[in-house]
């Protein structure tokens, strides 16, 4: 039966692997954006919800205000202008 | 005088046989393959990494580290087609494609409607079909074109 695999491919391809993995990781350390660890992401469902959330209270945005913050002035019209 | 046009092993002036021609060609559009699917995935890891954790297979922590070392995989292999590690290279590629047509498998049998991300992240959308598939299993057999031993060809 022929041998497909030596013992010789299959160190090139633990070697080749391993600077692979090496590489990799010495990449992922220098980007900062890119945590080793990443963060598991964040549960969705209301039971999850920290209780600091479900406590937090509402802030209403203050209501729209019809007056004006600046009293309006009248705009002088120039002279000679139309009326 | 027999001994003398004896055939001798790594001899340029030899035509290349047919075997050795298409093992060549195998080599040289697998590794173009994999430069081109390795590069943008090195210059932006982060958008790899949500490619990978779109498919909801491997946890959170670890998806950064694969989205580094999977493309530093990727460009290995494919320099090695090119040195005389190439069966070495052929063999990590071979086990790389292999996870990858599982991985898209899977994601085809749990219906997920997802961008392969196989070349990066493009504007371009690429969903993952069947013919990903189809695609892997003709690289597959370009790495085992490179892996047949002489003495079977």
């Amino acid at each position: 039966m022929t041998q497909w695999f030596t013992r010789q491919d299959l160190r090139e391809t633990v070697l080749l692997t391993a600077l692979g993995a090496f590489a990799g990781l010495v990449h992922l350390g220098l980007r900062p954006e890119l945590p080793v660890l990443a963060e598991p992401a964040a549960a969705c469902t209301l039971d999850g919800l920290p209780e600091a959330a479900v406590l937090a209270p509402v802030v209403e945005p203050p209501a729209a205000s019809m007056e004006p913050a600046v009293p309006m002035t009248p705009v002088s019209t120039p002279a000679g202008g139309a009326p | 005088m027999s001994a003398m046009n004896a055939s001798v092993p790594g001899d340029m002036s030899q035509k290349p046989s047919v075997w050795e021609s298409l093992a060549w060609l195998a080599r040289l559009i697998l590794a173009g393959v994999f430069l081109v699917a390795a590069a943008p995935k090195l210059l932006d890891p982060a958008a790899f990494a949500a490619s990978i954790a779109n498919f909801r297979v491997f946890p959170d922590s670890v998806v950064n580290a694969i989205a580094t070392v999977v493309p530093a995989l990727e460009l290995c292999g494919a320099l090695a087609l090119l040195t005389p590690w190439r069966r070495g290279g052929a063999l990590l590629l071979a086990g790389l494609l292999l996870a990858f047509t599982a991985l898209l498998a899977l994601s085809l049998a749990r219906g997920l409607d997802l961008d392969c991300g196989c070349f990066g992240t493009t504007s371009r959308a690429d969903p993952v079909s069947p013919l990903h598939l189809v695609r892997n299993a003709g690289l597959l057999a370009l790495a085992v074109l490179v892996l047949i031993p002489k003495r079977v060809r």
